[in-house]
């Protein structure tokens, strides 16, 4: 009985201890005007039996028993907000081009010409092989000089070309993106698109003639060249 | 119970996705000589993961220190804190440099290359003084706080 009296007492000292530390804790917090932490309660079970909790979760305590609070939870809730947003920009800016997977992308791969497919859209996820073709064009156009875009329908994976008229360039050798490039060449002659750098699967690109609204997707060889021969009717 | 749910996701955070942005953080100021050396050296302008990487580890990052289960790791690691902060910042900074010098590599003309090139250089150093400046002003550890 006696030993009984004892143990009790012995916890009820140590409930004690434990509030007192629990309060000065609280008059701590109180005291930090910017403190946002304040969520860590002492409740006291049955049997003087001291139960912490961690309640709004925002004072985190760690496996020392340490509390982030103040200016430091604080700085660490501004950063994680501010990579948060930089995150979201960073994914707004991505190239999120989507492939085109209707019935007239199919024909336009299946024939790698189409007028129904307008200059930037994307055919294949990944870069394939169509086959190098030279094609001879021939449109009732009268004017002087057309409007053509250049652009890679397939991965933006670093491939290369240059646009020469009758083998002279009239551009520098430019990365092909999904972004169309656009350039005016004669409406007649010869276009020829040199194949400069590889960046993986063959240099795959499409080519758009404003005269005569079609689209050429073609494959340029490295250092070799598609020919297109713009005739007037 | 909720101790060690917590503990259980901060600990599986920790392995997956935090230690892949940590290795990220650690290796892109290491790999961006040769990846600038690589891009001059070839003349064509390389891959660009810049907006992916500053994507990822901004998300990453950013739930560690939002999601309270998860802020344990910092109590973990004390110095992670102070490293995520400064390599973070480092990270974007060398990241936008690259993509700038690939900008400039997208077209193959010899001005173009050294006038990005030199661009590349200038915001590379003004970010660097600007970085160094605000830690200056607001130092990641407080005065007699331990990382």
């Amino acid at each position: 009985m006696r030993e009984n009296q004892k143990d009790l007492r012995k916890r009820i000292e140590r409930a004690k201890e434990k509030s007192k530390h629990a309060a000065q804790m609280n008059a701590y917090e109180e005291n930090q005007a910017e403190d946002e932490l304040g969520n860590d309660e002492v409740q006291q079970g049955n049997g003087g039996q001291i139960l912490e909790q961690w309640k709004a979760q925002d004072g985190v305590p760690n496996d020392k028993g340490q509390v982030f609070h103040g200016k430091k939870l604080k700085g660490m809730k501004r950063l994680g907000y501010l990579a948060i947003a930089i995150g979201v920009m960073a994914m707004f800016f991505t190239d999120t081009a989507t492939v085109d997977t209707s019935e007239s992308a199919k024909n336009a791969l299946e024939n790698q010409v189409s007028t129904s497919i307008s200059a930037g859209v994307v055919l294949l996820q990944e870069d394939e092989n169509l086959g190098a073709q030279d094609y001879t064009i021939t449109h009732s156009s009268d004017a002087d000089e057309t409007k053509i875009w250049v652009w890679d329908y397939a991965a933006e994976d670093g491939d290369y070309v240059q646009v020469l008229i009758d083998g002279t360039p009239i551009s520098e050798s430019f990365m092909i993106q999904h972004q169309p490039k656009e350039f005016m060449v004669p409406s007649t002659g010869s276009v020829q698109i040199k194949g400069i750098r590889d960046g993986g699967g063959g240099i795959t690109y499409a080519v758009r003639y404003d005269m005569n609204g079609t689209s050429y997707f073609n494959t340029a060889p490295e250092g070799e060249f598609n020919t297109y021969e713009l005739v007037k009717e | 119970m909720r101790k060690i749910l917590g503990s259980t996701l901060a600990f599986v955070y920790l392995i997956f996705p935090m230690s892949l942005v940590l290795l990220i953080l650690i290796f892109t100021p290491l790999m961006f000589f040769s990846d600038v050396s690589a891009i001059r050296t070839s003349g064509f302008a390389g891959p660009n993961t810049t907006l992916s990487m500053i994507g990822l580890s901004g998300f990453v990052i950013g739930l560690s220190l939002l999601v309270p289960p998860l802020r344990r790791i910092y109590g973990v690691f004390p110095w992670l804190y102070a490293f995520v902060k400064i390599f973070f910042v480092g990270m974007i900074i060398l990241n936008i440099a690259i993509s700038i010098l690939n900008v400039g590599y997208q077209t193959g003309s010899d001005t173009r290359h050294t006038l990005f090139f030199i661009l590349m250089v200038v915001f590379v150093v003004l970010g660097r003084l600007g970085m160094s400046f605000y830690f200056y002003r607001n130092p990641v550890l407080e005065e007699g706080e331990e990382a």
